[in-house]
This record gives structure tokens, C-alpha cells and sequence, in this order.
């Protein structure tokens, strides 16, 4: 079938791949624009508390040509891929450290960033929330005023789990916890703004999502969506770190509002505190099977650390419950998964979505169970893993393809186990 | 940065600047550029000397061995006679950040930046390595031991230059090892990192020097270890029970540190691994085979 | 403050006056608007900002503008040409070694160092070359292999000459 396909199948060579060897291929760090001006972020430097801010002092630096706040949006302040819980700029109160205050523009990066020492921002810090546990009680501190800290709970229920439990000969039952984790792309966010002859805002950027940031640049500057351009360069990694805003809306407020070419590139430090990371997760597991390594019901709860803002929390911990069961057939099931507010450093997108946390523990629980049953823990794996026809526990048939069963007896092979006998060699 | 820099074209031209006011040297540059531009206050001026010709002399004699302060790493991993006489030097340098790094950073760098990972410190000092001083009131020597304060510092006056530092050749039955820990191959900084020079007469003991890195603010001679080898028969038996003095000592010192149950740990297996290439002449094979895996 | 310095810069001889104490990565892409090196992580620790000095590769980043006087520096741009594309950047497309790409520039300079003195690494000479510039990416199986296939291409060009 796949004779007459020009591409697929094939393997081809990368479009931009001739570029990139050569160092032509332009990120947004590499852009430079006659009547260039620098863009600076003052940030949070606490977890949670009030800001007042004074920018009297460093406006006066002779390199600053404005100094942008929550004042000078005119739009919507918020943003935020699901919820809208990110601020453009803090107006009263920080949630984490490094939500963004003020952008300094001035004519040199140094003396952005000289003059931004000179803001005052009187702190008045609160006690935080860190622990996604504690942030789930009642009596917890609000991350967000007014809005509870369980931002999602996402429920699933299959088969019978009471009776599950009950027909299993072994219970296996522990904790398991994630860290949160930092993408490190290489190329620390960049950008460049300008007006163009036609008055439309443009904005160059290493970017996951040109139309999100579009539809929010449009928001947060009042102007209709027509009048923005998000052009996206060579991006140097993603993995998913570059889904949530971070430099977009000030880059494109500052060009719109000073009509000059506004460039900003974060250091290493800044682009590690601007953007999301990793959920950390805190996993509580039950599995019980039968004695002849039959797996008969699973318990699970994933309690995942949004940090201060949602981002794609309700995306990433439903996938985490759909993926909670592994690729075991297990006939009954109940996961609860919830995703919870904290005044950490926010987490989003990240390779695999969540379903990169669950793994550490259900084939540990799978591990332990072997291990306690006597049984070979491959040949306990090939008895339950999915196969054409499988139900999991959100209810799809596997119809198309699971190789996974091949896939562990190739393994074995390749570490010497013998399958039908069972000895290793 | 705006900062005037100076490129002295001798050695006594780079001296002469380092006795006004407020200068800088730079070496490699590895540290000092990062350094620069993190903090608020910069030096008046910075004097380059990475090019000096004199300072770039790796002279091995007979009996002594000195290395120019601007020898870069790069340059000790090339030479074949360390290769060959002092393997683990060559191993320490390979060890240092990647080859970036390494064609860059000088060993008077290394040590003039006493950090407490800084691999070549431990190394020198058992080696018992002397620092050659020189500025415009004239040259003095200093041990590498006592160059290092208590701070992490080394005593080096605002007009003085590193010039080398030498230290003796290794005798007939003598050895030096080193082995560091990191948390990955390259690039990486010393979680733990141990030198140790012995001297055996026959299968004794004859003498031993033992440094440790990033155990503290700086290399620690290990005194206790040391007067426990001395005059013992060299075997697995007494390196495991000096591992064991160690451990203890580390955990002493380390106190309520969090890193202190793993290091208290890891750094027998990492003083073991440089007792055994140490004595490595000495065709220990056997011994270090059984030893290195069993923490 | 600016000052004379002369240096060669991808074979070209170069007399100009600037502020010594600026870094090279900045005097290349800020001055000289040679954008094909990166910053990464400004510490040395990503090579992003390879650069060959007098035939050793060096992070722009930890080096002096004054530093280099006199000395001979190759950067990305100074390999091949449109027409004319250096075999090392060449086997990196083959190998299908490039992804987002912000390594690759240090990496073909790496590569090239090494190659230029061992024409016939094996693959730790070629972990060990490449050891200081970080991928994000392709998890560097592949920019080995290019590495390799690189140096055969050379071996080869030598052989037709
Ligand atoms: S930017 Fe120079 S090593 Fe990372
Ligand atoms: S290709 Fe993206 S970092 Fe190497």
C-alpha cells in the first residue's frame, strides 16, 4: 500500500536541516532591527504575598524609554492556555516566585536591567501553600483569592473495586512520589516586536502555540485579533515548555505602545524561573491479583502540583487517570486524580502529559506483586498486558495495533530469558 | 564590560600593572567572566595573562616537576611524560569540565579560585605542591597546603602573581591516584573528590598522604587515615578498615548536612578507587577488584 | 573604552578598534551580527557558543574579546558555503542528526576540531569531543554517527586528492 506514498515511509531529510548546519536558521534571538530597543522583567522574588509597586525613581534612568505595569494594560490582564489564571503583570498579588511585575524598555539590555534595580516593590509576604496535600484541606491559605485550590478532580470507575479487592489473594499498597522537572530547551526564550507599516503588531518568537498567543496579545492589548502576527522562528526545543506565554504580551504591548522594535532574550537563570514545569505527583497505589498472577483490581490516587497557575493541569491529570492502569488488563478499577493549586513554581506541558509520572508506579506495584507471588516478573507482565481486543478501563477496545506482548518477549530474549522454561541464562 | 584590559607582553610587564590599584588577573577567563558579570562591583582594570610565555612552562626535571601558572589543562592532557609519570594528573585534568573548558582553564586559575571542588587542589597538595609567588617586591613560596586559608581563600596579595608550581618527581616506590565523584561524566563539578600519595617498602606502608575535596571549605589533609596506613601492611583488609576511619571522619565533619549519609557513604569507594591506582605499579589488580564494587 | 585589536576571523584578517573587555559571543553576534553562535547557558556548561581558537575549540561565552589577539578564529559561518557545504555539516543532515538545531552549530565546530586532528576517531574520541556541548534533542546517537560518517567522507576527499 505504501508504494505509491512519496514521503511516507521514506526517510527524508529535515526541511530546515541545511540551515541549522550552517547557523543560518534565525531564532528569535538572532533577529536585530534598526531602532532596536530592550526589554527587562522584574519578577517576584516570594511565594505569596502583596506587591506595591514605585516606578518613579527608575523611569527617571536616562536609558528607559517606559516602564510597563499592570496599569498599562488596557485589555484583559489574564491569560492562560485553560484557565485564565496567569497575570500579564501582578497588580496586588503574587502567587509564586517570578510571576512577572514590570517589563523595563530601554535602549540597552544593561540599562534595562540597571534601572529595573531601581524599581521599588515593597513586599508584604503571606504564608504560603507548598504541598499540594495540605493545599487540598479546607482550612488551607487560597492561592487564588476567592477560588478553591482543587482546580479538577477527575474520577474513574470500572468494574466492581470492593469485590475486587476481596477476590485477590495479595495486596500490594504504596506511596510514590514525582519531582518536578525543567524542560532546559536550549535556547532560552527570545523575542522580538515591532508595528509594521500597516499598524498590525508583530512578533517574532520561538513559540508552541502562534494562534494561542495571537488570540492572547489580541485580549490583553484590545485589539481585534486581525491586527496581530505571531511569526514563529526556528524554535530551539520546546518539550513543551513553551506551550504557556511568557515574553509574548509584554513584547508585543511594549512595540504597540512605543512603536519601535522591542527585543528581549532571558538568561538561563530567568528562562528556569519564567517558564512551567513538570507536575510533580504524589501517588498512592492499591493492586491486588490472584495467586496465579491474575491482576483483579487497582486503587489509585494521583495528586499532581500545579504550582500557581493551572496551565494544562486538567489536561495533564486526566491523562494521568486514563493512563493510571498502565497496560494491564485489570477488571476492576478506581482512580481519582486531582490537580491541585499550590505557591510553587507553576508546572504544565511536558513530554508525555502525565503520563510520564504514572509508570514509576504501577510497574513497581506490578514488580512487587511478582516478586511477593513468585513469579517472574516478565512472565507476570506478558499474563496481563493488553492485547487486539482489550477493554482498559476508560472503556476503548484495543482494535488497532499493541505490540507490546512481542515487545516484551524480544526483550526477555535479549536478556537471556527463557519464556517457556523460565530460567535465565 | 567596560573594563580596561591590559595584555602585558612579559612577565615583568604584568607585574609592574599588578602593583597599582585594584586590578584583576585573568587567566582562562572560566571562572572570572562568570563572576564579572554577576556582580555589582568590577575591578578597575584586568590584566590578561593567559598568553605570558613564561607563565606557560611545564618543565620536568629529574627530581622536580613545575607547571607555568597559565598551563591550561588541555596542555597537561597532551603531555606525554605526565601521561606517562603521573597518570593521574592527566586523569584529574581530563576530569575538569569538557575540552571547552579544558583547552581554556589554567591550573594557576584552578587554584587561585579555591573553590572546594577545584580537582587539581587535593591533587598538588598531596604531591606536596609549592606555589612560586612573584610581584615587584620579589618572588616567594609558599606549600599549596598553607596558600589555602581557612576561608577558602588563598593568600595572594593584591600585587602578586601566581608564577608556577612545582613539586617533587614521584620516587622509585612511589604512586599517586586520584578519583573523583560527580554527578555525571563531563561537565561535571566534584561531589567528592580524593588524591592519595603512598609509599610502600615492600608491602608496608611506608608513607602515606591523603587529600580530600569538597568535603569542606577546602582540601583536607586526612591526618587520622594517614597515621592509621602508616607502617601497616598495604591490603585490602587495612584500605577497607582506613575506608571505614574515613567514613567515619566525613560524617564527623559533615554533621547535620543533608549530603552527609551519601557522602559519608560514597567517599570510600572513592578514596579506595584512588589508594588502588595509587598503588597501581604495584600490580594490585586482584585487590582493586574486589574492593571497588563492595560499598 | 575602546581599543585596537587585530585577529584572523574565518580566514579573514581583522584590525578593529572595540571594547576589549566585551565577551566574544557578543562582539560576534552583536557586533559582527554572526548569529550561528548560540547562548545557551552563559556559564560554559551547554556549549552553545563553540567557537575554534588556533585550532581548540573554546566557549565565546568565557572568553575575552581582548584575549584573542592574534589568534585565529573559525565560527559556523567560516565552514562551508551555500555551494560549497563543509562534509561535516553535510553528514549531520544525512545522519538526520539535527532536530531543533541550537546545539549543531557548536557541535559541527566540536566535530570539526577533533576531526581536524584525528581524522579516524573512534567513538570515545568522539563522546569525549563532543562531551561539552549539550543536546536537548537527539539524545546524540545520531550526531555520533555524523561525527563518524564525517570523518569517512574526509578520509575519502583525501584520498581522491
Ligand atoms: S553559552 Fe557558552 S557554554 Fe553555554
Ligand atoms: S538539536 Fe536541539 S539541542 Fe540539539
Amino acid at each position: 500500500m505504501t508504494k505509491n506514498l512519496n514521503t511516507i515511509g521514506k526517510s527524508e531529510k529535515r526541511v530546515d536541516a541545511k540551515d541549522k548546519v550552517m547557523g543560518k536558521a534565525l531564532y528569535p534571538g538572532d533577529i536585530y532591527m534598526d531602532n532596536m530597543v530592550y526589554g527587562y522583567t522584574v519578577r517576584s522574588t516570594i511565594p505569596c504575598g502583596e506587591i506595591r509597586v514605585d516606578k518613579s525613581q527608575a523611569q527617571k534612568h536616562p536609558g528607559v524609554l517606559y516602564i510597563f505595569t499592570a496599569d498599562d494594560i488596557i485589555g484583559n490582564n489574564h491569560h492562560g492556555v485553560i484557565i485564565k489564571d496567569q497575570e500579564v503583570f501582578c497588580k496586588k498579588k503574587v502567587r509564586r516566585i517570578g510571576e512577572p511585575i514590570a517589563f523595563v524598555v530601554a535602549r540597552s539590555y544593561e540599562a534595562a536591567k540597571e534601572a529595573a534595580k531601581m524599581i521599588s516593590i515593597e513586599f508584604k509576604e503571606f504564608t504560603g501553600v507548598f504541598d499540594p496535600r495540605e493545599a487540598m484541606k479546607d482550612d488551607a491559605s487560597k492561592v487564588h483569592k476567592g477560588k478553591d485550590n482543587l482546580i479538577f478532580h477527575y474520577k474513574l470507575r470500572d468494574g466492581n473495586i470492593e469485590e475486587g479487592f476481596m477476590n485477590s489473594d495479595i495486596i500490594v499498597e504504596n506511596n510514590y512520589e514525582t519531582s518536578m522537572v525543567e524542560h532546559s530547551f536550549l535556547q532560552p526564550e527570545a523575542g522580538v516586536a515591532y508595528v509594521d507599516e500597516k499598524g498590525s503588531v508583530n512578533l517574532i518568537v520561538a513559540t508552541q502555540y502562534p494562534h494561542y498567543d495571537r488570540e492572547e496579545i489580541a485580549q490583553a492589548l484590545n485589539l481585534p485579533q486581525e491586527s496581530i502576527r505571531i511569526i514563529t522562528s526556528a524554535v530551539g526545543g520546546a518539550f513543551g515548555g513553551r506551550e504557556d506565554i511568557t515574553l509574548q504580551i509584554h513584547l508585543a504591548l511594549a512595540s504597540y505602545k512605543l512603536k519601535r522594535p522591542v527585543k528581549t532574550i532571558y538568561s538561563r537563570e530567568e528562562s528556569f524561573i519564567a517558564h512551567s514545569k513538570r507536575h510533580p505527583f504524589y501517588m498512592h497505589y492499591k493492586t491486588g491479583a490472584k495467586k496465579d498472577g491474575t491482576l483483579m483490581a487497582m486503587e489509585a490516587e494521583i495528586i499532581g502540583d500545579a504550582g500557581a497557575h493551572a496551565s494544562w493541569a486538567i489536561n495533564i491529570l486526566r491523562k494521568a487517570g486514563v493512563h493510571a492502569t498502565g497496560p494491564y488488563l485489570i477488571p476492576n478499577v478506581k482512580v481519582d486524580c486531582y490537580a491541585v493549586y499550590t505557591n510553587n513554581p507553576y508546572t504544565g506541558a511536558m513530554r508525555g502529559f502525565g503520563a510520564a509520572q504514572v509508570p514509576m508506579a504501577y510497574e513497581q506495584q506490578i514488580d512487587e506483586i511478582a516478586n511477593r507471588l513468585n513469579i517472574n516478573p516478565i512472565d507476570f507482565r506478558l499474563k496481563n498486558c493488553f492485547r487486539i481486543g482489550s477493554k482498559t478501563a476508560t472503556g476503548q477496545i484495543i482494535e488497532g495495533s499493541i505490540p507490546l506482548g512481542k515487545l516484551i518477549k524480544i526483550a526477555a530474549e535479549k536478556i537471556g530469558y527463557n519464556i517457556s522454561t523460565g530460567v535465565s541464562i | 564590560m567596560n573594563i580596561k584590559l591590559y595584555k602585558p607582553s612579559t612577565l615583568n610587564e604584568a607585574v609592574e600593572l599588578m602593583g597599582y590599584n585594584d586590578g584583576r588577573i585573568i587567566a582562562g577567563g572560566t571562572d572570572l567572566i562568570i563572576e564579572l558579570r554577576n556582580r555589582n562591583e568590577k575591578p578597575s582594570y584586568l590584566v590578561d595573562i593567559s598568553s605570558l610565555s613564561e607563565l606557560k612552562e611545564l618543565r620536568i626535571e629529574k627530581e622536580m616537576i613545575s607547571i607555568g601558572s597559565a598551563v591550561t589543562f588541555t596542555d597537561i592532557i597532551e603531555n606525554k611524560y605526565i601521561k606517562e609519570k603521573l597518570p593521574c594528573f592527566t586523569d584529574m585534568a581530563m576530569m575538569i569540565g569538557a575540552v571547552q573548558i579544558q583547552n581554556r582553564a589554567t591550573i594557576g586559575g584552578n587554584i587561585c579560585n579555591a573553590a572546594p571542588a577545584a580537582d587539581s587542589i587535593p591533587l598538588l597538595m598531596s604531591l606536596g605542591a609549592k606555589c612560586i609567588i612573584i610581584s615587584q617586591r620579589g618572588i616567594r613560596e609558599v606549600l599549596l597546603a598553607n596558600f589555602i586559608n581557612d576561608k577558602g581563600k588563598v593568600r595572594l596579595n593584591s600585587d602578586e602573581i601566581l608564577k608556577l608550581i612545582e613539586f617533587g618527581s614521584l620516587g622509585e616506590n612511589e604512586g599517586c591516584g586520584f578519583s573523583k565523584l560527580g554527578k555525571r561524566n563531563a561537565m561535571s563539578i566534584s561531589t567528592i573528590s580524593c588524591a592519595v600519595k603512598i609509599r610502600l617498602d615492600e608491602d608496608i606502608i611506608d608513607n602515606i598522604c591523603i587529600y580530600t575535596g569538597s568535603l569542606g571549605i577546602k582540601a583536607t589533609k586526612e591526618e587520622k587515615v594517614e597515621s592509621f596506613l602508616k607502617g601497616v601492611i598495604y591490603n585490602k583488609q587495612n584500605i577497607d578498615k582506613a575506608a571505614d576511619l574515613l567514613s567515619q571522619e566525613v560524617s564527623e565533619r559533615l554533621g547535620t548536612r543533608a549530603s552527609m549519609p551519601y557522602k559519608r557513604v560514597a567517599v570510600k569507594t572513592v578514596f579506595k578507587e584512588a589508594c588502588y591506582s595509587a598503588a597501581e605499579k604495584y600490580g594490585n589488580d586482584q585487590l582493586y577488584m574486589s574492593g571497588g564494587s563492595d560499598i | 573604552m575602546k581599543e585596537k585589536i587585530c585577529f584572523t576571523l574565518n580566514n579573514k584578517y581583522l584590525s578593529i578598534d572595540a571594547d576589549l573587555s566585551m565577551r566574544l559571543i557578543d562582539f560576534l553576534r552583536d557586533e559582527l551580527r554572526l548569529t550561528g553562535t548560540k547562548e545557551g547557558c552563559s556559564q560554559g556548561e551547554c556549549g552553545a557558543c563553540t567557537v575554534i581558537i588556533d585550532g581548540k575549540t573554546a566557549n565565546s561565552c568565557l572568553v575575552l574579546l581582548g584575549q584573542i589577539e592574534g589568534a585565529h578564529i573559525t565560527t559556523i559561518e567560516g565552514l562551508g558555503d551555500e555551494n560549497n557545504i563543509h562534509p561535516i555539516q553535510q553528514a549531520f543532515i544525512e545522519e538526520g542528526a539535527v532536530q531543533c538545531g541550537y546545539c549543531i552549530p557548536g557541535m559541527v565546530l566540536s566535530a570539526k576540531a577533533l576531526l581536524d586532528k584525528n581524522c579516524g576517531p573512534d567513538k570515545e574520541y568522539i563522546k569525549r569531543a563532543i562531551s561539552g556541548n549539550l543536546c536537548r534533542c537527539t539524545g546524540y546517537k545520531k550526531i555520533e554517527k555524523a561525527i563518524q560518517r564525517a570523518s569517512e567522507k574526509m578520509k575519502e576527499a583525501e584520498n581522491d586528492d
